[in-house]
């Protein structure tokens, strides 16, 4: 199968190409980057073409293409590779407004082909047995979801909203409203939420905070934001309690760690152990791909969570509820 | 000499090696006494006090709440994020917590209050801020005692967690009484309490809808 990669802009790139080449039977093929210096980059260090040109990158013989561009990017991307026949796996969030998720999704079904949206958080080891759990019913009735999504300022063009289309809470409410979803199967029907600046100098939110309630009933609160400093010991949180008639249970993905004790800026380091969820992302997408079924994730679910996050924007701006 | 009003399910820490503790009435100096019954001239708590007098808040009743006023002493208490979870089986403490936690941190304004229950479980989530830069989620949660408390600001995070963090998991005692932290932090009850007690109580209503 052959693979292309469609901008190095979110670090997530340099993973799924490392990915790509772990996999038997798969190959990076082209790299295409609006960035000429990023993409060469790229291009020498996985050592496969490099193009500027998207039409003559979409005419090579590529099976599959992963998007991993700046957020604002994300449409055009999506429907010129649908326009070619090409299979998509975009990094969240789908896009910055919802008719934008909405055209690509109907694109790709014109065309034929698959768009998933990049959430490895699903395929956490931690995160997949809680779904069991519940699936099973040993949590009983879930009554309340508590989640967070807390990490270090990312910089780049994550913090430029033209480029972004949001900050903090579009960049870290997207992945935990995706498993509220996933694990119950419903979905959101209220937000309330506030969103502003708290840890940085940014000119974009860095921090939000949101109730959500979901047409089941579950009440559910989300933290997200870009509090963690460099020093703090880990990148931050991906955490999910589930809260239910029988029982309670908690998964922050991170946890599963060494601590590392040291001299000089870091006394304290968290050192990640857990299963590598990018990894696992790329190995599940290219399986249905390959057998021509549907990928875990949607297009579809890319935008439900995408107008969570949108809908605690404006929440936060209108001081009330947001009804869905 | 200190005079202390426990509500029947709660412990004191009695460790301190600068009172003697003792439930006998008693004036001699150094001396803390235990009642169990409300009384005009004893530190009463908020729950069951009659709102006169020396009133503690729950919240701040504990050992960590010494340390965690030191700490935002220490560093900025304006703009951050903070939230609490109470385990608890009297949700009747949404309202003493808004208002322990608007005297350190700042009046409490667009409250928003939503619930859910399954059998036994119930859980409200409350949403509001304080102060003019302060986001807030409080969250209660059925059960045994446990209080988790974080708070985040620029370049600092400070969190408690009675359950986890204590010396002794089979005799923990994070949530016992601290007779320091009553003194240093009850408020002698006036008419800006009631009025402040009345807000809340106003904006908890309004936020149910």
């Amino acid at each position: 199968m052959n693979i292309g990669i469609m901008s190095f802009a979110h670090i997530h790139a340099t993973s799924y190409a490392s990915a790509i080449q772990r996999i038997p039977d798969t190959k990076l093929t082209a790299i295409y980057d609006t960035d000429t210096k990023r993409g060469k980059e790229a291009s020498a260090e996985y050592d496969v073409p490099f193009f500027a040109d998207m039409d003559l990158f979409l005419a090579e013989n590529i099976d599959v293409v992963l998007i991993c561009s700046e957020n604002v990017l994300h449409k055009e991307m999506v429907i010129a590779a649908a326009k070619s026949k090409k299979h998509i796996l975009c990094e969240k969030p789908i896009a910055t407004n919802v008719e934008d998720a909405k055209e690509m999704i109907e694109v790709s079904k014109e065309n034929g082909v698959h768009l998933s949206i990049a959430y490895p958080v699903r395929y956490s080891a931690p995160i997949c047995d809680l779904k069991v759990a519940i699936d099973a019913g040993e949590l009983g009735e879930i009554v309340a979801i508590r989640s967070t999504n807390r990490g270090q300022n990312p910089g780049g063009w994550f913090v430029d909203e033209q480029l972004a289309g949001g900050g903090a809470v579009l960049d870290h409410t997207v992945h935990m409203v995706d498993i509220m979803r996933w694990y119950m199967n419903s979905e959101a029907k209220e937000i309330t939420a506030f969103a502003n600046n708290y840890f940085t100098e940014l000119k974009t939110d860095d921090a939000g905070i949101m109730t959500i309630i979901f047409d089941n009933g579950v009440i559910a609160s989300h933290d997200a934001s870009w509090s963690r400093f460099p020093q703090f010991p880990t990148w931050g949180d991906v955490m999910i309690e589930v809260i239910g008639t029988k029982a309670t249970r908690k998964v922050d993905v991170f946890s599963e760690n060494l601590h590392l004790y040291g001299k000089g800026n870091k006394s304290l380091t968290h050192l990640y152990s857990g299963n590598d969820t990018d990894f696992d992302l790329i190995v599940d997408f290219l399986k249905a791909i390959r057998h021509g079924e549907k990928p875990l994730i949607s297009g579809y679910d890319g935008l439900k969570s995408l107008e969570i996050a949108l809908a605690a924007y404006e929440s936060n701006t209108r001081k009330q509820a947001v009804k869905l | 000499m200190v005079k202390i009003v426990l509500e029947k399910d709660q412990q004191l820490l009695t460790h301190s090696p600068l009172y003697r503790f003792t439930t006998e009435n008693s004036e001699e100096p150094n001396v803390v006494t235990i009642l169990q019954q409300p009384s005009a001239e004893a530190y009463q708590p908020f729950s069951i006090s009659k709102k006169q007098g020396n009133i503690y808040f729950d919240l701040w009743s504990y050992s960590f709440a010494i340390q965690l006023k030191q700490v935002l002493q220490a560093h900025d208490t304006v703009k951050g994020v903070l939230r609490l979870r109470r385990t608890t089986n009297k949700f009747s403490y949404i309202k003493e917590d808004i208002l322990a936690l608007s005297e350190w941190f700042g009046d409490v304004r667009n409250v928003t209050v939503r619930s859910n229950k399954g059998g036994e479980m119930h859980y409200t989530i409350v949403l509001c801020e304080f102060g003019d830069s302060i986001m807030a989620h409080l969250e209660y949660k059925s059960g045994n005692a446990r209080i988790e408390f974080e708070w985040s600001s620029h370049l600092h995070i400070v969190e408690f967690d009675s359950l986890q963090m204590s010396s002794d998991k089979d005799n923990n005692r994070n949530l016992f009484k601290n007779i320091d932290a009553i003194v240093q932090f009850a408020i002698m009850w006036n008419e800006y309490y009631d009025e402040k007690l009345s807000t809340i109580q106003q904006l908890l209503q309004r936020g149910e809808q």
